[in-house]
């Protein structure tokens, strides 16, 4: 009976071992990912002040163009 | 290049500011380009360590449950293999009046005096479940159910036991039980503030006797419940019911010897096991389950190996009442049983 408790004690340790590894990883992987996303997204954030700046010239965009290139930088 | 295109004095329609738009353009989608790469490398490992964790967890599942299962197949089994008789003593397993086991917490220990042994245990549990007259078996209302996995109410019914080893070779053992339940009706009832208590002495001796060329097991027990009294109103036949009144005490005992000729000279002597064992039970004059009973019980056990026994029994009950019966009892009966200890 020992035996069987312990073949269950076992199991459950390296389960919970190997899922809270993986789980690590996952967490990683799953922040690197965001921040992917987030840098596509500013990458092309970055390129509206210009942009606006030659549909109307307004001035207020050489601010914003500041603002997205110092969160980007 | 956004810097350029801001130093322009007439930015708008210039065909200059038009060109640096473009070549940014195309920076920014090669860049996401390469980012797209990176985000599709890790979904991929993302996705592959989601299945490794639902295949650890299936994996890990499976084997638990396939073990636990076995464990408790071993217990079924296992348990003919730890007594001496096939059946359990009157007052004991199916409507007993003592607990067989309980779900919650035990402490135990033991501890030298002298040349004698001391052993304790303390324990509290989700306690016993009171039969009344709108439960499955209304016949049997203030009859005390042990085998409860599901609590009844948020009183914890709490026991102990002392025993004294008074010898050196620990062949004898005296002990003495107490167990209390201050509630045992379901929670919300008319009767959620009955209480039950129950005593027991128990004795064991087991030695190997030269004189007789084996070794003598003896054990015997005697145990008493008392259950708070009340009205338990019945329906015995459709539309027609009765009060039953009666004063809630029961009390069972039992005394079992078995002898093992372990120091005879044939081998298939030595494996020979002679059992017998009488007991009694006696519940509520007055009550639905009212019985007065007694038992002789006669077996014969053959050890094949110091894990494996087949058992032989034949069991005689007389009285009257009981489970269900009404009026005298005569049962006999013959049971073959092969246990497995592990």
């Amino acid at each position: 009976m020992l035996f069987l408790n312990a073949i269950i004690a076992y199991v459950g340790i390296i389960s919970v071992h190997k899922l809270e590894n993986t789980s690590k990883i996952i967490l990683k992987e799953s922040n690197k990912y965001n921040n992917l996303q987030n840098l596509k997204l500013n990458f092309t954030e970055l390129l509206m002040p210009a942009n606006d700046y030659l549909v109307h010239g307004n001035k207020v965009e050489i601010l914003n163009f500041k603002k997205l290139d110092s969160i980007t930088g | 290049m956004s810097n350029h295109i801001f130093e322009l004095k007439n930015p708008v329609g210039d065909s200059q500011g038009a060109i640096m738009m473009e070549v940014m353009d195309g920076v920014v989608i090669d860049a996401q380009k390469k980012i797209d790469i990176l985000l599709s490398s890790s979904s991929t490992l993302m996705n592959k360590y989601i299945n490794t964790n639902q295949v650890t967890d299936s994996k890990a599942s499976k084997i638990i449950i396939i073990v636990v299962v076995f464990i408790m197949i071993s217990l079924v089994v296992g348990g003919f293999f730890y007594v001496k008789e096939i059946t359990k003593p009157l007052g004991f397993g199916h409507d007993g009046i003592a607990p067989m086991s309980g779900v919650g917490v035990e402490l135990r220990g033991a501890f030298r005096v002298g040349t004698a042994t001391m052993n304790y245990s303390v324990y509290t549990t989700n306690g016993p479940t009171l039969k009344t007259p709108s439960g499955v078996e209304p016949l049997e209302s203030g009859m005390l159910m042990f085998m409860n996995l599901k609590d009844n109410n948020n009183n914890r019914a709490f026991g102990s036991r002392i025993g004294l080893l008074p010898f050196s070779n620990s062949s004898t053992e005296i002990g003495f039980s107490y167990y209390s339940a201050g509630n045992v009706g379901t929670k919300g009832t008319a009767y959620e503030n009955i209480g039950a208590k129950l005593f027991a002495f128990d004795f064991s001796f087991v030695k190997q006797l030269p004189e007789i060329g084996g070794i003598v097991d003896i054990k015997s027990q005697y145990a008493k419940s008392t259950i708070d009294n009340i009205t338990y109103t019945v329906e015995e036949e459709p539309g027609v019911f009765e009060d039953l009144i009666f004063n809630n005490v029961s009390s069972s005992y039992y005394g079992q010897l078995s002898y093992r000729p372990t120091m005879s000279g044939t081998d298939f002597i030595k494996k020979l096991e002679f059992v017998g064992r009488y007991s009694k039970l006696e519940t509520p004059i007055g009550s639905g389950f009212a019985t007065n009973k007694k038992e002789f019980s006669f077996g014969l056990n053959y050890w094949l190996n110091w894990h494996s026994v087949l058992k032989l029994n034949y069991q005689n009950i007389t009285g009257e009442g009981g489970h269900d019966v009404v009026g005298k009892i005569n049962e006999k009966a013959l049971f073959l049983n092969w246990a497995i200890g592990f």
